[in-house]
C-alpha cells in the first residue's frame, strides 16, 4: 500500500518529536538542518547559589560560514557573559569571560560542565525545575537566535560529565 | 613528589580539544541515557570487571597529613580539623559559592554518587566546602548553598590565612582573589582538586576537576573500607 511509507514518516516524525520533547534536547543530526546555524540542547541546572547560573547548549554552525558568537542577553537576569572554566597548570580551577567566540563553518561548539557556559547573574527570580529562561544569542553573520532553556534538576542534565560522553583514548596528555 | 593532580587519566577531560568530540556524542548521549533515566545514577554494572589498579583520580605516595586547623561549620560552631575527621572517610573541597560551574558540577557529582552507591561503605562520606572566598562565603550562605545541593555536605569557613594552610596541606594551588569590577564582580580562582582523606586518617588519593560519577560510585566504597592502591 501507498499509506505505509507515509505511516512510518509519521511515527518517526512523532517518536522524533517526544524525544526532543522529554529530553529538551533536538535529537535529529545537522543533517535535517544543513545550511543553517542552530541553538540547540539548552538547559540551565537548578542552581545551588538561587542569584546565578550556568546555561549550557550546542551551537551547530551547518552552513559554510566561518560564525561567531558576539553576545548573549536574557530578560532574566540582570547580567549575561560568555565564560569558560580553566584549570591552570598549578591545578587551579578559574573564569574567564570571552567578549567573542568563534564557531568556524561546519562545526559544533558545545557549551558543558568544566568548559564554556553562559553565565547569568541577578536572575530575577528563583529557578526551579520545568521553569523556562531565555536567552538571546547575536550572531556575526547568522543573525540573533532566541531560545528557551529548559530549568532541570542537575541529575537530569543531558550534558554532564556523569554522562559519558568521553571519547576514551581523546584525553589530552599535553599537559 | 608524586602527587600531580593532572597526569591522571581524567586530566584535561574538559580541555578545548574535546569539544568537536563531545558535540558530536551529544545526541547520542541524551539518546542513549534515555532522557535523563538511564545517566548514571546507579553504579555502572556495564563496566568491566574490577580489576586492582583501577582506580580514579591520583595515589599520593606519600600520603597527605591532615592539616592541624580550625575551621568554623555553616552552623558557626567550631569544627577542628583533625578531631572532627577522625576515623572518616573524608572529601575536601575548596570552591566559593558565586561559583557557577565547576562547584555545583563537583558537588553534585558527588552528590549523585551518594546516590548511586545507595547504602553501606561510601554512601556516607563526610564532604566538606570549603568556602575560599570568605567576603561571600558566610556560615548562612554556604548553608543554604549545599542544603540545594546535599543536606549532608558540611560547610566550612575560616580566615584567608587558615584556608591558605588547608590549601598548603593538600599542595593546592593556592587561591587568588582579583580585584572587584565597576560592579563589584570578581573572579575567583581556587584548587580544583577533591582530596579524600581514609579513614586511617591520611590523604592516599586526590581527584582532579571532572570525575565522573561512575568513577566515584567505584572508588568511594573501597576507600571507606580503608583501600586506596
Amino acid at each position: 500500500m501507498s499509506h505505509r511509507p507515509i505511516h512510518l514518516v509519521v511515527v518517526l516524525a512523532v517518536a522524533s518529536a517526544l524525544g526532543l520533547a522529554s529530553c529538551g534536547l533536538v535529537g535529529s543530526s545537522a543533517r535535517a538542518s544543513e545550511g543553517r546555524l542552530q541553538v540547540v540542547g539548552g538547559q540551565v541546572a537548578v542552581p545551588p547559589n538561587p542569584d546565578q547560573a550556568a546555561a549550557r547548549f550546542l551551537i551547530q554552525n551547518a552552513t559554510g560560514v566561518d560564525d561567531e558568537l558576539v553576545s548573549v542577553t536574557s530578560p532574566d537576569a540582570d547580567a549575561v557573559a560568555i565564560h569558560r572554566s580553566e584549570v591552570d597548570a598549578a591545578g587551579r580551577a578559574t573564569m574567564t569571560e570571552i567578549s567573542s567566540l568563534a564557531i568556524p563553518a561546519r562545526s559544533e561548539v558545545t557549551f558543558e560542565p568544566g568548559g564554556l557556559h553562559v553565565m547569568l547573574t541577578g536572575l530575577h527570580h528563583r529557578l526551579r525545575a520545568g521553569d523556562t529562561l531565555s536567552l538571546t544569542l547575536r550572531f556575526a553573520e547568522a543573525g540573533t537566535r532566541t531560545v528557551r532553556l529548559d530549568v532541570v534538576d542537575p541529575a537530569q542534565m543531558a550534558i554532564d560529565p556523569g554522562t559519558d560522553m568521553h571519547m576514551e583514548g581523546e584525553h589530552d596528555h599535553g599537559g | 613528589m608524586a602527587a600531580d593532580p593532572h597526569t591522571g587519566p581524567t586530566a584535561g577531560s574538559w580541555s578545548r580539544r574535546r569539544f568537536l568530540a563531545s558535540g558530536a556524542a551529544l545526541a547520542g548521549a541524551a539518546t542513549l541515557a534515555g532522557c535523563g533515566l538511564g545517566r548514571a545514577s546507579t553504579p555502572d554494572n556495564s563496566a568491566e570487571p574490577e580489576q586492582k589498579g583501577n582506580w580514579s583520580g591520583t595515589l599520593l605516595d606519600p600520603p597527605f597529613e591532615k592539616p592541624d586547623l580550625t575551621f568554623t561549620d555553616f552552623d558557626g560552631k567550631p569544627f577542628p580539623f583533625l578531631e572532627s575527621t577522625e576515623g572518616k572517610l573524608t572529601l575536601l573541597f575548596f570552591g566559593y559559592t558565586h561559583c557557577p560551574d565547576i562547584c555545583p558540577v563537583t558537588l553534585n557529582t558527588l552528590a549523585r554518587a551518594r546516590e548511586g552507591i545507595g547504602t553501606g561503605p561510601g554512601s556516607r562520606p563526610q564532604v566538606l566546602f570549603v568556602g575560599v572566598d570568605v567576603a561571600r562565603d558566610t556560615p548562612a550562605v554556604l548553608k543554604e548553598y549545599l542544603g540545594n545541593i546535599d543536606p549532608t555536605f558540611v560547610g566550612l569557613t575560616a580566615s584567608e590565612h587558615v584556608i591558605a594552610e588547608a590549601v598548603r596541606a593538600v599542595k593546592g594551588a593556592p587561591v587568588l582573589i582579583e580585584e572587584a569590577d565597576a560592579d563589584g564582580e570578581y573572579a575567583v580562582g581556587h584548587p580544583a582538586q577533591v582530596t579524600v582523606y581514609s579513614p586511617d586518617d591520611l590523604g592516599h588519593r586526590i581527584y582532579p576537576s571532572g570525575v565522573r560519577q561512575a568513577d566515584w560510585v567505584r572508588d568511594l566504597p573501597r576507600l571507606a573500607e580503608g583501600e586506596y592502591r
